[in-house]
């Protein structure tokens, strides 16, 4: 969508917003909280939108039988069945919160703890494969901050060297923490610039 | 008015007629006709004009029988009744042959003049056609068009006599001139002298006679020139004819030399000669020659092989020999010697051992792992011996201390976690809640996950155990999903109640229950805790209710994962109390003074498996290790 109508609306929108924090005035602030509320609908309406979409694409999938069908045979019935319950009982109904605290929760952890399992042998498989510094480098810091994260070598911070050494070493994460937070920061000062002045226009496709 | 008559056919006809009633041919002018101009509207003509007019055209006059001419015509036109075949041209004697006819039957045949190509005696195309056809005519050999002319077109007496009459004076004429050769006049030639008609015309007979002659085939047994006894130039330069010189030369036969006018003509170029020059020399043809050698001796036309072979020589011979200069031979040698070079083969790979399976050791590692999880469940959590506190994790210990001051606080706890992170977040967050149900505080819990809900009540169902005076009904409400990302967080830091319209498991106005009530702003609670799992949730959460928490402390309880990326915020002051990960929740722990809360079990568990981990990654390194240089040492032999 190329309208010059739809980048008017989105410039105008967007420095209003923008004025509404720094002039935090009755009108503007009024304006700001309908902007916001067509935006939650909107948002909601998106939400239901990708349901439909995952659906459709899991359906074409069986009815083409795909290799991925069984599969996607799985996710179209069970996805039938949650709608129909929490239809039927409501999101709220104890025994349709089962389908979350039962089922939902323990595959989802499972599935994170075989992730950092995974994680963890492709570590050992990289220093395996690509023996140099760099692989010296990443495994011996693995090693480290595993065991500094754990709180292992907690009971060592009051031995005066060690504890020197292990308040700098809990330094580093912190320090790369901020220099991500600060490239963040800006390139999201910088996106939020280029839409508001119209120079990038991701609604227009 | 006059009759009119026909352009036509003469007829007359009335005045008043626009066709002729003899042919139909119109004889008055259309209207519009350009070409007819009314007498009355012509211009005045001058007077010799008008004269010329009137006696151009004379007043018609009834036809007179005094008319000589036409009635010598008619009189020569048979009767009606009377068959034209039955009249018999003037001075035909029917059993009598005409003069002309009897001087040709005793006239020699070779005098006619007839085309060799017509042997039949068809007259040739020529000026004297009618001459030659008429006498055939009057043999009875006439043809059937011939005689249908002559039967619709008879010839009047008189001009039949007329004609007649020079017929025959013009077939005595150049019969005579057969006989007796060419005149004085007639012999010379054409342009010395123009000939008269008649003499013309006997020349032109000549003309034709002669070149006839030399287009026949010289043929001493024909009748044509045997009946002469002479020979065709003889005959024709006797008739006085102009003989060229080219039908000599086609014919291929010299000129007589008994002919004296070409002979005294000298002016006159020799193109025969010439043309005889111009002409390329003829070639011989040999006979085919017969081969004298080989299998095919005897035989004529063969190729001549034997002279063929004798006429070719050997190929010459070239030199092979290239020229290379020394650096050419520098590195052809160069490169003889790596194609020649004996490479080493490699010795073949030797078949792994398989000493055991693989699973079984798989097997006991995993075995390993479970014992080292469990063993802090039978013997008790081992990792209370956290001395230092991270800063973030007293901070957050502090400001919930502090909210004991305002009775009953009003604590906002945001679910912002997804299922996977549930056991973690819960772990990690149950200090903190702990402290806010014993101190009776209002919990909201709103999520911005569509699980979030659900896991809210799994979390307080969790807490409860430990906090025997909370009462649920009255001091906590679930305020259930809200979307929209940061835009709707934005929009519920603003007006809580234009945003969420309903309780997640009752469905009631939220606002009014004693949990929520008096609740305009964000600012209206007296803590902010926020339970996320990722940087961008609790970011979110920093800058869009930050501005408007107007000093709402905002607590956060995050993953490991999250929890480093977020302590800059608390550094900085914009997060007041950080938990991070199973570790975080174990300071609390700790601060609380709660040696038997979940965190520390949960975290003694997994500091005894990672401690199992990474003791498994450092031995089958070392064997590794130990196994490489084994190998090493026994390939070097050393």
């Amino acid at each position: 969508m190329r309208s010059p109508t739809a980048a008017v609306i989105a410039i105008a929108t967007s420095l209003l917003v923008l004025i509404s924090y720094f002039v935090p005035a009755g009108p503007v602030l009024a304006m700001r909280s309908l902007l916001l509320d067509w935006a939650v609908i909107l948002a909601a309406v998106a939400g239901v939108i990708a349901i439909l979409n995952m659906v459709g694409v899991h359906f074409r999938r069986v009815r083409d039988n795909q290799p991925l069908a069984p599969y996607s045979l799985i996710v179209v019935v069970t996805f039938v069945i949650t709608l129909l319950a929490g239809l039927f009982f409501s999101p709220s109904d104890p025994q349709f919160r089962q389908v979350v605290t039962a089922i939902q929760v323990p595959v989802e952890a499972s599935l994170l703890a075989v992730v950092s399992i995974s994680l963890a042998y492709a570590a050992l498989r990289f220093f395996q494969n690509r023996k140099g510094l760099m692989a010296v480098t990443f495994a011996i810091s693995a090693v480290v901050f595993l065991l500094l994260a754990s709180g292992i070598l907690a009971g060592l911070a009051q031995v005066p060297v060690l504890g020197t050494l292990l308040a700098v070493l809990n330094r580093l994460p912190m320090a790369g923490a901020r220099g991500i937070l600060l490239g963040v920061a800006i390139g999201s000062l910088i996106a939020g610039l280029r839409i508001a002045i119209g120079a990038h226009r991701p609604y227009s496709g | 008015m006059t009759d009119i008559r026909c352009p036509i056919c003469d007829t007359l006809n009335p005045p008043d007629a626009e066709v002729c009633s003899n042919c139909g041919t119109r004889l008055t002018y259309l209207e519009g006709d350009s070409d007819f101009i009314d007498p009355a509207e012509a211009p005045e003509l001058p007077d010799w004009l008008k004269s010329y007019r009137e006696g151009d055209e004379p007043e018609p006059e009834e036809p007179s029988e005094s008319d000589d001419w036409l009635e010598s015509l008619r009189g020569a036109v048979p009767s009606e009744g009377m068959e034209p075949e039955e009249e018999e041209p003037a001075g035909f004697e029917p059993g009598k042959p005409v003069d002309w006819m009897a001087r040709l039957a005793n006239e020699p045949l070779a005098a006619r003049s007839f085309t060799p190509g017509e042997p039949s005696g068809k007259a040739p195309s020529t000026p004297e056609e009618p001459e030659a056809s008429q006498p055939e005519a009057g043999e009875g050999k006439e043809q059937p068009g011939e005689a249908g002319f002559a039967r619709a077109f008879p010839e009047p007496e008189g001009l039949a006599e007329q004609s007649s009459a020079e017929e025959t004076e013009e077939d005595s004429t150049w019969l005579d001139a057969l006989r007796g050769g060419p005149s004085d006049e007639e012999a010379s030639p054409a342009e010395e002298k123009a000939p008269e008609p008649e003499e013309r015309e006997g020349s032109e007979e000549a003309d034709f006679a002669g070149a006839r002659v030399f287009q026949m085939e010289p043929d001493p047994d024909s009748a044509w020139s045997a009946s002469a006894g002479e020979s065709p130039e003889e005959e024709a330069q006797k008739n006085g004819a102009d003989i060229p010189d080219w039908p000599v030369e086609e014919s291929g036969e010299p000129l007589p030399e008994s002919q004296p006018e070409y002979e005294e003509q000298p002016e006159e170029p020799d193109l025969a000669g010439e043309l005889e020059a111009a002409l390329p020399p003829a070639v011989e043809e040999e006979p085919p020659a017969l081969e004298d050698t080989g299998p095919l001796a005897g035989i004529a036309g063969v190729i001549p092989g034997s002279s063929a072979a004798t006429r070719f020589t050997p190929p010459p011979a070239y030199s092979s020999r290239v020229v290379v200069n020394d650096k050419q031979r520098l590195h052809a040698a160069l490169l003889e010697s790596l194609v020649h070079e004996k490479v080493a083969p490699a010795p073949a790979a030797r078949e792994r051992r398989r000493s055991r399976p693989a699973g079984l050791g798989r097997l006991i590692v995993g075995l390993i792992l479970i014992a080292a999880v469990l063993l802090p469940r039978l013997v008790g959590p081992f990792a209370s011996q956290l001395a230092l506190f991270p800063p973030e994790t007293i901070h957050m210990r502090e400001a919930i201390a502090g909210l004991s001051g305002s009775i009953p606080p009003r604590v906002l706890v945001v679910i912002d976690y997804q299922p996977a992170y549930a056991p973690e977040l819960e772990t990690a967050a149950q200090g903190p809640l702990l402290d806010l149900l014993r101190m009776n505080a209002r919990i909201a819990i709103l999520s911005t996950h569509p699980a979030g809900p659900v896991l809210a009540d799994r979390l307080l169902d969790a807490v409860e155990n430990g906090a025997d005076a909370f009462q649920p009904e009255e001091e906590l409400v679930n305020l259930g999903y809200l979307p929209g990302g940061a835009s709707g967080l934005q929009a519920f830091a603003l007006a809580p109640q234009r945003v969420i319209q309903s309780t997640f498991d009752t469905h009631r106005f939220p606002w009014q229950l004693p949990a929520v009530s008096g609740i305009e702003t964000i600012a209206d609670f007296n803590a902010v805790l926020v339970l996320t799992d990722s940087l961008e949730g609790g970011q979110a959460w920093i800058e869009q209710a930050g501005p408007l928490l107007d000093g709402t402390p905002l607590l956060m309880v995050a993953s490991a994962q999250a929890g480093p990326l977020l302590l800059p915020y608390q550094q900085s002051g914009q997060i007041d109390g950080l938990v991070s990960g199973l570790v975080g929740g174990g300071y609390y722990s700790t601060i609380q003074a709660n040696p038997d809360g979940p965190a520390l079990q949960r975290l003694s568990s997994y500091q005894a498996g990672l401690i199992v981990i990474l003791g498994i990654t450092l031995l089958g390194s070392l064997a590794q290790l130990a196994g490489s240089r084994s190998k090493s040492t026994r390939s070097t032999g050393v």
